[in-house]
């Protein structure tokens, strides 16, 4: 008989205003991550992103597909600092979602990709959906992720304003069966 | 302050609900087609394929066929990039890859959930979020699929012969089948 397999691993709710969330032992037992972000930020116009194994170095690149105000955006993003999750957002949103698919994470004889489908949730602004996908040019396997507000100019800066109270990241494994 | 913690493991009997693995390839020698069998398929309200792709050859797109049904012209889709879409009545597509000449090590994706399978009564669809990226370019489409077929599925071939290519899916892909109760 099959078993179930779409674990929480992982989760962190942030009671007060903070700089990142970090996953500093990420469970290796499974194949795949599935990661529920629902967060708020400090600044205007920036956005979320994620860092993998605390490496600042700029291997990380994405594409973002968005639908915004009745038209579409379509944005490349190399050779990177962190990995991007949503479009710049405002700091008025009051929500903005993300689901985040990790593929073999554990591995060792790839680099790593993930996707992300992504919206804001605006009080009395616009809204926008995205999705999001993109690679950590990086064999290595997994073992951390930080969470923070990032800017998109140039390479990209990782950690520009806290997230918010109420902020949350919450970790899946999905394990590949046999 | 956060709240962290960590939770134990997989539970050993699915239920309704729960979302349990069908089956995994991981592919060590070229590759056309990875089958998996769905048994008892009216157990699972919605299918849902994950993989990490590289192609052999030239050819970036492979595809999706139900119960070893090959006839092209049982197949639908329609594929967006948000700037551009296309489309074919008489195909299957379910994602991309990168070709055998694309950066090393770079694999593309496939997050492809399977709809009405466990129906008899109406056509199987799915919707597919796919890509690739590259060191400095990507693709990120997203597409809807249909098998113009009423059959309970009991069988899932992902293939890389749908555009007539001669490429096959490279060492170390990945291909996993899960099931939602």
């Amino acid at each position: 008989m099959p078993t179930s397999t779409y674990t929480q691993i992982h989760k962190s709710i942030l009671g007060s205003g903070q700089s990142s969330i970090s996953f500093t032992t990420i469970n290796s037992t499974y194949t795949d991550l599935r990661i529920i972000v629902n967060a708020r930020i400090t600044n205007d116009g920036y956005a979320i992103g994620m860092r993998f194994n605390n490496d600042s170095s700029g291997i990380y690149g994405f594409r973002q597909n968005s639908a915004i105000n009745n038209g579409v955006v379509v944005t490349d993003k190399n050779n990177f600092v962190y990995a991007g999750i949503n479009r710049q957002t405002t700091n008025n949103a009051l929500d903005n979602l993300m689901i985040v698919d990790i593929f073999d994470y554990n591995a060792t004889d790839k680099f790593k990709t993930y996707c992300s489908q992504s919206a804001m949730r605006a009080a009395n602004s616009a809204a926008d959906t995205s999705f999001v996908l993109g690679c950590y040019r990086s064999t290595n396997a997994i073992t951390r992720i930080d969470f923070a507000e990032c800017g998109d100019g140039g390479s990209g800066t990782f950690g520009t304003g806290n997230l918010q109270t109420g902020t949350s990241v919450i970790i899946y494994g999905i394990k590949a069966g046999s | 302050m956060p709240i962290l913690g960590t939770i134990a493991s997989s539970k050993l009997v699915a239920a309704q609900g729960d979302y349990v693995s069908l089956g995994t390839s991981y592919i060590t020698s070229n590759t056309t087609t990875v089958s998996f069998s769905v048994s008892n398929p009216g157990d699972y309200k919605l299918l849902e394929l994950r993989c990490v792709a590289r192609s052999s050859g030239g050819d970036a797109g492979f595809g999706l066929k139900f119960n070893n049904d090959t006839a092209d012209a049982s197949y639908a889709w329609q594929r967006n990039y948000y700037v551009a879409s296309d489309s074919n009545t008489s195909s299957s597509y379910l994602g991309q890859m990168p070709t055998s000449s694309s950066d090393a090590d770079t694999f593309g994706i496939v997050l492809a959930q399977i709809w009405n399978a466990d129906s008899s009564s109406k056509y199987t669809s799915w919707m597919s979020f796919t890509g690739e990226r590259r060191s400095t370019t990507g693709f990120a489409p997203q597409l809807l699929g249909v098998w113009k077929n009423t059959a309970q599925v009991t069988s899932v071939q992902v293939t890389n012969d749908t555009q007539g290519g001669t490429s096959q899916f490279a060492p170390n892909t990945r291909i996993s089948l899960y099931g939602l109760k």
